[in-house]
């Protein structure tokens, strides 16, 4: 493959998976990594890339995610307590338990999740035309925020915080056992779980997964195995990609938002398996 | 300077950065692939630490103890994961 040919690849396939996980909250590198294999490179080289697709899209993505209110950041760090707690816990532990086990274990999840999205009906939280432009956000000392749908303003309040960050020590674990991400894990349980809406969900996992990513991509290059010149190729491609998925998720409604997160969880579920 | 200024000025760093290190090539070129890949992998942490010096600012103590716990969590699971493995 020429110098160009192969270039170019990496920049298209990053472009394309940040912005469909930039659009779910899901991050792209559980599709960038499997897809980089297929051509002439390791999982060990692959990884690393998948990390930095997951950074680059988070924050491409948040710029216009905060703009229109969509991430909630108290949300994300009171759950990401719980999930990074369980990760290290996971990646401490990691070898207990069978890998291949723990992938269609995880894959089953992914598959939950896609339907609990794709079943439900309707919007659960509706605009309130007495709200104007200066409501949208976060709300002081609370979980509950309004963002921006269209030119409507729409409030929410999670619910079940208890239950959800929980869950999110589970997911936090079990994905820490697996070595994967945990984007496809958190958006789910954000939005259907603690009854976040779709799209405030999806935007504040992707900021949440960056968190960890850089983590992730901390030890890695203390382990020496990033390639600085094929990372720059996918900062390039995913920052473009996390850009475009989060101006998709400004276009599209909620029920479309969770549905194409359904149906890139069913994908991803599949990918899981065939690795595995 | 609020956390969606920060943002957008460290992403048009980094794409910049990167742009040219691949462009370039070379040695300058690597270094710039180097500050790309800083700038990107520094910023998630560096966007929690302005979150809790915001949050701090308004007097949301709640939340800027558990952004300032987050960290902490992140840095002792690091420090944990390169002891042990």
């Amino acid at each position: 493959m020429s110098g160009a040919l192969h270039d170019g690849i990496i920049v298209a396939l990053a472009l394309v998976t940040s912005s469909l996980g930039s659009l779910g909250g899901l991050g792209g590198a559980i599709l960038l990594v499997p897809l980089l294999t297929f051509g002439d490179m390791t999982i060990t080289q692959a990884a690393p890339l998948g990390l930095v697709s997951v950074i680059a899209g988070s924050v491409a993505a948040g710029r216009a995610q905060s703009q229109d209110g969509a991430v909630n950041h108290r949300f994300a760090v009171v759950t990401e307590l719980g999930a990074t707690s369980g990760a290290v816990i996971g990646v401490v532990l990691s070898g207990a338990v069978s890998e291949e086990l723990l992938t269609w274990f995880l894959a089953g999840l992914a598959i939950l999740a896609a339907l609990g999205g794709a079943i439900r009906k309707g919007v659960r939280w509706k605009p309130d035309a007495s709200l104007g432009a200066d409501s949208v956000g976060e709300h002081h000392g609370s979980l509950s925020g309004v963002y921006r749908l269209h030119d409507q303003h729409v409030p929410y309040t999670p619910s079940r915080m208890p239950l959800g960050v929980g869950l999110m020590t589970i997911a936090g674990l079990v994905t820490g056992l697996a070595g994967v991400g945990g984007g496809f894990l958190k958006t789910p349980l954000s939005s259907e779980v603690m009854k976040l809406p779709a799209k405030v969900a999806a935007a504040t996992s992707t900021f949440t997964i960056g968190l960890t990513a850089s983590i992730a991509l901390l030890l890695m290059a203390i382990d020496g195995r990033v390639v600085v010149s094929d990372a720059a190729l996918v900062v390039l491609g995913s920052l473009v990609g996390g850009t475009i998925g989060s101006l998709l998720q400004r276009r599209l409604s909620p029920p479309v938002v969770r549905r194409t997160t359904s149906v890139v969880l069913v994908v991803i579920a599949v990918v899981m398996v065939l690795r595995a | 300077m609020n956390l969606s200024r920060w943002t957008s000025m460290a992403l048009i760093a980094a794409g910049v950065s990167a742009a040219l290190g691949i462009l370039l090539g070379g040695d300058i070129g690597r270094v710039l692939d180097v500050i790309a890949l800083l700038l990107l992998g520094t910023l998630p942490a560096l966007r929690l630490v302005i979150l809790a010096v915001s949050w701090t600012r308004v007097r949301d103590f709640k939340f800027a103890t558990a952004a300032i716990s987050l960290l902490l969590l992140m840095m002792l699971g690091t420090a944990l994961v390169v002891l042990l493995t």
